[in-house]
């Protein structure tokens, strides 16, 4: 299992990416990153685009979650944020092992 | 009607629907019953979709007129649906022991007086709205921002942005505060060109108010926002530039000229920032510069009063660059006189970032 979380927006409308994949996570992190994704309902929400007016230097999220074959990613803006989706956030941003990388607006590769 | 709160007859939802589309007389009804709310959670989730459609129905609900100027919450680490959290500091009292809600209020209070001494304007909305900041959003929250009624301040995390930074920078706190000004007058809508602007608006302002406050003329300033505020993550001593933008930091990627302009899909994509509105917001950004430095003095007295002019009464949601360009080149024409050397420099600014105003 791996979830990427895609941060855009903010003050500075800077992009940080964070990963948790399991295969470089502890047995027990394994776990919890099950339990988290779960609670966070992934699989379960609609995949409709977010259709919310942008609001100045809030965040814009991206969630995917890679699992036995599937692949799922959904857009969040920072106001509606689910609490497991939040949660989850959270913890891939720091759980040991997992991976971090920042790009300005816009990506790093023009 | 329960004591601690109001019981809705009428869904809070419909009550807001009567607002968007009713008569005058069927918004007033609504308006007044959402005002008797004392669910102050309840009114502003309410009033955070109205302030979209109906700006002025939203500032009469945001807070009961109180008379204060502004007023500082501490939200404990708490999220949204906690703001603003617990007073810590109201109007003329005594300084508080946690910096942050002191700065925060000196923040709201110097770009408050910066609006109503330079340009007579009172409160983000023009009719005293009272400045409502929260402090310790969340944990290490590495932000600030505008909500559509208040101001709300994250400590930063000490890797993108430093621990305080926030309340700190002058010009930070005056960028978010523009906003809401924005919000109440032209409405810039927050994506691709009009977004841009949006967030150019709030980068000049959020520059004037820290300018008037250090009595600096246009060539004295740094012409940088977010300086100090830069964490370990973010190597270089500020976040933009509107005198050089693309060099603030080591990530800047502003450009300065619309030959380099960053076209970006408007499509929600985190990557895309709605279509590179702090991205382009570096090219108005740079007119402004150019036409302070053209002008001379000090940058809020003529080069602010045509931008703010500008703002407040010339542009319209879906404006674009060529829209402000215009209408900056108009409004120094009928302030200062058809032809003269300030409109000359307006129009030359703009020429230099690559936009030829009408």
């Amino acid at each position: 299992m791996r979830v990427s979380v895609v941060r855009g927006g903010g003050f500075g409308g800077l992009i940080r990416t964070t990963t948790a994949d399991a295969k470089r996570l502890s047995p027990d992190d394994r776990q919890k990153l099950a339990v988290l994704v779960r609670r966070a309902g992934l699989f379960d929400a609609p995949t409709a685009p977010n259709s919310e007016e942008p609001e100045p230097d809030r965040f814009t999220y991206a969630v995917t979650v890679e699992h036995e074959g599937k692949r799922r990613k959904i857009g969040f803006s920072e106001r509606s944020l689910p609490e497991g989706v939040r949660n989850l956030i959270s913890w891939v941003a720091t759980v040991d092992g997992h991976e971090e990388s920042i790009e300005p607006p816009g990506g790093a590769k023009r | 009607m329960a004591s601690d709160g109001v019981c809705f007859i009428v869904p809070p939802h419909v009550l807001v629907q009567m607002i968007e589309e009713g008569s005058p007389e069927v918004r007033t009804s609504a308006v007044n019953t959402l005002a008797i709310s004392e669910r102050v959670r309840e009114r502003r989730a309410v009033t955070r979709r109205l302030v979209q459609h109906e700006p002025q129905a939203a500032a009469a609900l945001l807070l009961p007129p109180t008379g204060e100027r502004r007023t500082v919450y501490d939200v404990h680490n708490g999220s949204q649906g906690d703001l603003p959290g617990t007073r810590a500091r109201g109007e003329g009292e005594p300084a508080a022991e946690d910096a942050a809600v002191n700065q925060a209020y000196d923040g709201a209070g110097a770009t408050f007086d910066f609006y109503q001494s330079v340009f007579d304007r009172n409160s983000v909305d023009g009719q005293g709205l009272e400045l409502v900041s929260s402090v310790h959003f969340e944990a290490s929250y590495d932000n600030a921002f505008w909500d559509g009624g208040q101001m709300v301040y994250g400590d930063g995390d000490d890797q993108m942005f430093k621990r305080g930074g926030f309340t700190e920078c002058l010009d930070v706190m005056a960028h978010e505060l523009t906003h809401g000004v924005t919000q109440f007058t032209a409405g810039l809508r927050y994506r691709v060109q009009s977004g841009a602007l949006n967030e150019s608006f709030s980068d000049i302002f959020g520059s004037l108010v820290k300018q008037r406050s250090l009595g600096q003329t246009a060539d004295q300033a740094d012409w940088l926002i977010g300086e100090g505020i830069m964490g370990p993550q973010l190597p270089g001593p500020a976040l933009r530039s509107l005198k050089a933008p693309g060099t603030a930091f080591q990530f800047d990627n502003q450009p300065a000229h619309m030959d380099h302009y960053i076209q970006l899909p408007d499509d929600g994509d985190p990557h895309h920032d709605h279509g590179g509105v702090h991205i382009n917001s570096g090219i108005p950004n740079h007119a402004f510069f150019l036409a302070a430095i053209a002008l001379g003095g000090n940058a809020w007295e003529k080069a602010g009063t045509i931008w703010y002019t500008t703002l407040t009464t010339r542009l319209n949601e879906n404006s674009d660059f060529q829209a402000a360009a215009d209408a900056t080149v108009d409004v120094s024409g009928k302030l200062y006189g058809a032809g003269g050397t300030e409109e000359q420099a307006i129009r030359a600014a703009w020429e230099q970032v690559g936009i030829t105003p009408a």
